[in-house]
């Protein structure tokens, strides 16, 4: 049947049927490496770190970008918060799975706390919330066009409270996480959660993680990690653990986190994105 | 109809500054001061807890804090403190709510009051003043924390305006009065003044808590802020540990505070916080 597949009326079959031997030997003699190659290249990307999930910050297929950005919306924005997105996109991250109540058209007249999306480079001047891109998807840049403007003195208690948590010898921050704190870099909600937490649980603070798709630097901390109570570290199932979720689950708005995480390493405590959180807080305690 | 009761006149009379058996302290140029005062009418009494951020050592606990109360000032380190609260007999293990921050500055005084109706509750921080009126004067400010009265007129008889429409919830500013038996026009939504006599000693300054009180009328509570020359009424209050607050906590040098307000919050935030998606991801 092969060979039936390659007649020459100027004896080509014959010549395959003549090469054969040789190919064949060619093949037994190099299937081993070929072997070896594919074990070896299969081998590195079983053995990856994270090679069985999708890279931090991306999705997967064409609308990865979309799907992040979901995921982030989800996770990190308010739910009275509505996105303002161009039509081409709001196609895509509709069948990401994005909430169509909250996508807005780019022109709509929103009165509430709104955010932009943006498939093109924001314009010089905007405050980039976060971005998506991946592979085939149009990258996706969440703009707050909007970005609340601390005052002087709401700067200066920010600074005054970071340093006092700094001060606390139970607060155990180093590196990123003092920087931070040093820079006063921390949203004010957040801010004052974790005074009442050095003040009286004695927590450590391990990190400010940023969630996937935000910068590290340039925009305030909204989430940290908590890795101790005392001198006790927290995990799952630990008395001390079950105290501070106990203790975060009873504070009110505006220090009334939006996420509460117990993770491996401690826990992850969040809050949603707000525009001006240094008047939130203004606006409810003086 | 509105009335001011004549008994809070009495107490004015007498003498009877609200000032709690406080010692009379100078202040320290190293310290400041700091107290707590609960003017919201119908909200429950708390037990407030007031915490040094940078000193986990210090602590002031204050029980049972209730409408009407303002404590003792506290001297207290420069820093920066948290004010948190649960309702007063709360279970032990209920965990307190955080209400705010506060500042402290050396040679300051200052008062957290929880303000408004308890739906509305509102934390002020108000700045007191330390400093001695002109010879032969008081001064005096009004602190408006009676539902029952929209504004509130106040004024020495035949002198000067202490407050005019001051709306309920505010705190109105200091007024120099000559000192010495003098009389208070106390008038609530521009209704007729009801007069109360009042003894004012010359040096000193007084915060005047216009109240409801049970018979649906209005009290006045006059509150010591300065006796004389550095010289403020401290201490008083009931120090300690309570609630989940660790035992055996020191309150010595430091601390101290306290004010007041609402647990406000305890109620209202159960409201508010159904607002709020909260995804918390529990073991």
């Amino acid at each position: 049947m092969r060979e039936g597949l390659i007649p020459s009326p100027r004896g080509g079959a014959h010549r395959e049927r003549a090469r054969r031997p040789r190919r064949s030997r060619l093949l037994w003699y190099l299937s081993p490496l070929v072997v070896a190659a594919v074990v070896t290249v299969v081998a590195l990307l079983v053995l990856r770190p994270g090679a069985s999930e999708p890279p931090a910050g991306t999705g997967q297929g064409e609308d990865a970008a979309a799907a992040d950005l979901v995921r982030w919306v989800d996770g990190e924005l308010p739910p009275e918060t509505v996105l303002l997105v161009p039509d081409d996109v709001r196609a895509d991250v509709t069948a990401a799975g994005g909430d169509e109540e909250r996508l807005r058209p780019l022109d709509s007249d929103v009165s509430g706390p709104r955010l932009l999306v943006l498939s093109e480079e924001p314009a010089p001047g905007s405050t980039t919330v976060a971005r998506f891109a991946a592979p085939g998807s149009a990258t996706l840049t969440v703009v707050d066009p909007e970005p609340g403007q601390p005052t002087a003195e709401e700067l200066d208690r920010r600074q005054r409270l970071s340093a006092a948590i700094l001060a606390n010898p139970n607060t155990g921050a180093t590196g990123r996480a003092a920087d931070i704190l040093q820079r006063g870099d921390v949203d004010a909600r957040l801010l004052g959660l974790l005074a009442v937490l050095v003040a009286q649980l004695g927590v450590g603070i391990a990190d400010f993680p940023p969630a996937a798709g935000e910068p590290a630097d340039g925009v305030l901390a909204r989430s940290v990690l908590l890795d101790r109570v005392g001198t006790e570290p927290v995990a799952d199932g630990q008395a001390v653990t079950d105290r501070l979720l106990a203790f975060l689950d009873a504070q009110l708005p505006p220090f009334a986190p939006q996420r509460v995480e117990v993770t491996d390493e401690g826990v992850l405590v969040g809050f949603g994105y707000e525009s001006a959180p240094d008047a939130l807080v203004t606006e409810q305690t003086p | 109809m509105r009335r001011v009761l004549r008994a809070s006149a009495a107490l004015l009379v007498a003498g009877g500054v609200v000032a709690g058996g406080a010692a009379q302290a100078r202040a320290s140029d190293e310290t400041g001061l700091l107290r707590l005062a609960h003017l919201s009418p119908d909200t429950p009494a708390v037990d407030v807890y007031v915490d040094a951020v940078a000193d986990p050592s210090a602590r002031i606990t204050l029980e049972g804090v209730d409408y009407g109360t303002v404590s003792d000032y506290q001297d207290v380190a420069p820093g920066t403190y948290t004010v948190s609260m649960r309702e007063a007999g709360a279970s032990p293990d209920t965990p307190p709510v955080l209400s705010t921050t506060v500042d402290v500055s050396a040679d300051s005084a200052r008062t957290v009051a929880g303000v408004g109706l308890f739906a509305d509750l509102g934390l002020e921080i108000i700045d007191d003043s330390l400093e001695i009126p002109p010879s032969g004067q008081a001064r005096m400010r009004v602190l408006a924390a009676a539902s029952s009265a929209e504004t509130l007129d106040v004024s020495v008889a035949g002198g000067a305006a202490v407050a005019s429409g001051l709306a309920f919830a505010d705190t109105g500013d200091y007024v120099d009065v000559p000192a010495g038996s003098t009389t208070l026009q106390v008038s609530a939504g521009g209704g007729a003044p009801t007069d109360l006599p009042v003894d004012l000693d010359a040096g000193a300054v007084y915060s005047v808590l216009v109240l409801d009180d049970a018979a649906s009328g209005l009290t006045v509570q006059p509150v010591l802020d300065a006796a004389g020359p550095g010289v403020t009424p401290v201490g008083g209050v009931e120090t300690g540990a309570g609630g989940t607050a660790v035992s055996d906590v020191p309150v010595g040098a430091l601390v101290a505070l306290t004010l007041v307000t609402g647990g406000a919050a305890i109620g209202a935030a159960a409201v508010t916080r159904n607002s709020r998606s909260r995804h918390a991801r529990r073991p």
